[in-house]
């Protein structure tokens, strides 16, 4: 537990130490711990009876999943990129740092993981149970954001094409993250549903879907 | 059997104390308003308090009049006993809902207390709180004997809790002016209430606080204010009964239904007779 807090503490006020080696390690364990925590969380809004226990399930593993899958996926992109500004030698740094954000991001959730329990408990309504947690995600998400800006400030002071590149990151986080937040869905878990990893007809796009929204309103249809 | 150690309770009190919300040049900084205390000891006193509040709340019970389906004898000592371990319950739950995300995104925008000093900070906002609560517990128990009218003593007692929390709250604000050492660049202005002091040196004092303070770390406390008061009533109503109502047979719990902001309106109405 004091290991823990103290592993919690140094992401928060981002002072690992530059040559920690087992960081790596560390912050994969700690995302896949505290992101089990919240998905678990998330999912118990149908109860937590035997019935439910594969959804409890699905969802706790889904939530690690779709962090680590989306910086996976973004990564290589991002390194090349910074290649190609030149920014090749600080790419070690950025990493590491990339994915302390990442554990921030993970904590800010687990911490806000009793409120929505408590919300659940509180207030039966799907609706707003799906609406409490994107809150929920956003709030981690500025939480990540903040953490970022914070420990980019002297990469930035170094080089100030860093600034740009911040951008860049958060651009292709972003695009992906959602993407992949639609294809795993249900997260919450309407109870009316069907318990299953995947919702039927996942497989479309989160943006073509937006897009087909608004063109429903603005044609009236 | 434990004797409490009173006198840590006082040096919390007094440590904490409201004439030391003046700043002293010396000590700049009012997370040093966190006397030192054993945990154990201090946790016990503070369920102590809580449970004797219950006591008072649950009082009530054993002077209402008995109707023929409602309460029997029984019911009316349950319900005290339920009292006495609620009211220690709606705390703890409050704290454990909210202590966690006030912990991290007060240290994500760089609180210069650590986790130690944030437990710290709960217990002493706690044991203000209890305190207060506590010293109330007689008048509620000497409003239980002498009257039956059951909304009244519904309003009376969330003004109760609304007093011992806001004395806690009040307590609390003027520490948060001074928990970040993140200086802004560029400088924060310093808020209007900090023009109010009078002596050019408290001036000073105040102004140089409120440089080292970050606004991120005040907006998450007050958030996070508000996050306590709404889960510590939300709580209060998804624990009741506790002071017991005499139509109705005693249970440990009531059905979850509705929230505690509508039922407020709905006492407020009856009270008033509509």
């Amino acid at each position: 537990m004091k290991i823990l807090i103290a592993t919690v503490d140094a992401h928060l006020r981002g002072k690992l130490a530059p040559g920690h080696s087992a960081l790596a390690t560390n912050s994969l364990m700690l995302i896949v711990s505290l992101g089990v925590l919240y998905g678990a969380t998330m999912g118990s809004y149908a109860g937590m009876g035997p019935e439910r226990w594969l959804h409890l399930l699905y969802t706790a593993a889904k939530v690690p999943l779709l962090l680590l899958v989306t910086f996976a996926i973004s990564w290589p992109s991002f390194a090349v990129a910074n290649h190609l500004a030149g920014l090749g030698n600080d790419l070690k740094t950025v990493f590491r740092l990339l994915l302390s954000c990442q554990c921030v991001v993970v904590i800010a959730l687990a911490s806000l993981a009793p409120l929505t329990a408590f919300w659940y408990f509180s207030i039966r309504d799907y609706k707003l149970a799906l609406l409490f947690n994107s809150m929920v995600f956003m709030t981690a998400s500025f939480a990540g954001q903040y953490a970022m800006r914070q420990s980019y400030r002297a990469l930035i002071y170094r080089n100030r094409r860093h600034a740009a590149m911040l951008w860049v990151w958060i651009v292709i986080y972003s695009f992906v993250g959602i993407q992949l937040a639609w294809v795993l869905r249900p997260f919450v878990g309407s109870p009316a549903e069907v318990i299953q990893f995947f919702r039927s007809g996942s497989l479309s796009n989160a943006y073509v879907r937006i897009a087909e929204l608004l063109w429903g309103a603005i044609s009236g249809g | 059997m434990l004797i409490l150690d009173l006198r840590s309770l006082d040096r919390v009190l007094r440590t904490a104390g409201f004439r030391q919300r003046e700043v002293s040049s010396d000590s700049p900084s009012r997370s040093d308003n966190l006397a030192d205390f054993s945990m154990a000891n201090m946790l016990l006193i503070l369920i102590v308090l809580a449970m004797f509040y219950g006591l008072c709340m649950g009082s009530y019970s054993l002077f209402k009049p008995l109707t023929p389906d409602g309460a029997s004898s029984t019911d009316r000592w349950l319900q005290v006993l339920a009292s006495m371990l609620k009211v220690p319950l709606l705390y703890a739950l409050t704290i454990l809902v909210t202590f966690p995300s006030l912990y991290v995104f007060s240290t994500l925008v760089g609180t210069r207390l650590n986790f130690h000093a944030f437990v710290r900070l709960m217990i002493t906002l706690l044991a203000i709180n209890l305190t207060v609560l506590a010293s109330l517990g007689p008048i509620v128990a000497f409003f239980s004997v002498s009257t039956i009218n059951y909304p009244f003593m519904q309003m009376f007692n969330v003004l109760m809790f609304a007093i011992a929390g806001g004395l806690g709250l009040a307590w609390l604000l003027p520490v948060i002016r001074d928990l970040s050492d993140q200086v802004l660049p560029g400088g924060a202005n310093p808020p209007p209430d900090a023009i109010k002091t009078t002596s050019a040196e408290e001036a000073a004092t105040f102004a140089e606080t409120q440089l080292s303070t970050s606004l991120p770390a005040k907006i998450i406390f007050r958030i996070w204010i508000l996050a306590f008061c709404m889960v510590g009533s939300q709580l209060g109503w998804v624990l009741r009964p506790f002071i017991g109502n005499p139509d109705m047979a005693f249970t440990w719990f009531r059905s979850r239904d509705s929230n505690i902001f509508l039922a407020l309106v709905d006492i407020i109405s009856r009270l008033l007779g509509h």
